[in-house]
């Protein structure tokens, strides 16, 4: 039931090679499905490319949101500030 | 003699109207719905500058919904013919929101990927932690203040 709600999965796109370079590139998709009503959710994010040089070697590089990154980082000092605002009270009082 | 005839199966959905062209709007925007959920969706085709080549990639966040409803009746208004009537609607709505996220940048000396900052967003949301943490701030340090002044 839950699994037909809600889907994780990472795709790998097709190789594109480039003078003999292949890159493939990867996504994750979050897909959410509404039980009652058609429709539903889709979250699809980039989340690394796999390079295979000329020589055979792969290596693996992670996309990272940067932005993602720092809205959160803020989200988390605004709760970390607030809660020690609410400790630092309850120690004078 | 008077002939009375039931109506058809075919006929009574006739009197309904066909839901048909409705259910293939609902299916077609369903399916171009779901394409959000491909790589394609995520990474731009390879752009070529020079000996560079770089491939966009953003976050593709999509949210779509979709309701149908059919109805309808018959009435026999004399012994010969009988009416009927019928109608159906239907509504939805979605958004597709796409962020940038990195660039792919391959060059002569190897593949780097460059993320993409937006730094709009991140001032939005350091003014909005300010305010939060200015608004506890002084939520907390008020009933301090009240005390002082009753004693």
């Amino acid at each position: 039931m839950l699994t037909s709600l809600l889907r994780i999965e990472t795709l790998t796109g097709q190789p594109i090679k480039v003078k003999g370079t292949q890159l493939r590139v990867r996504s994750q998709v979050v897909q959410l499905r509404l039980p009652v009503i058609s429709g539903g959710l889709i979250w699809n994010r980039p989340v690394a490319v796999l390079v295979r040089a000329v020589d055979g070697r792969d290596q693996l590089l992670p996309i990272s949101d940067l932005t993602r990154t720092a809205v959160l980082a803020l989200l988390v000092l605004s709760l970390a500030v607030t809660f020690l605002l609410m400790l630092f009270r309850r120690k004078i009082n | 003699m008077a002939d009375i005839s039931t109506p058809s199966p075919k006929s009574q959905r006739n009197q309904l109207g066909d839901p048909s062209p409705a259910m293939n709007t609902v299916q077609t925007t369903l399916d171009k719905f779901l394409t959000a959920a491909n790589v394609e969706a995520v990474y731009g085709p390879p752009i070529s500058q020079g000996e560079n080549m770089v491939i966009p990639a953003a976050e593709v966040l999509s949210v779509a919904a979709f309701g149908l409803g059919l109805g309808g009746g018959s009435q026999s208004s004399t012994e010969t013919e009988n009416t009927g009537g019928g109608g159906g609607g239907g509504g939805g709505g979605g958004r597709v929101l796409a962020r940038p996220v990195a660039a792919i940048i391959m060059s002569p000396t190897g593949v780097r990927v460059e993320p993409i900052v937006d730094v709009t967003k991140i001032v939005l949301a350091v003014f909005t932690t300010l305010g939060f943490m200015a608004a506890m701030f002084t939520r907390m340090a008020k009933p301090g203040q009240r005390l002082k002044l009753n004693d």
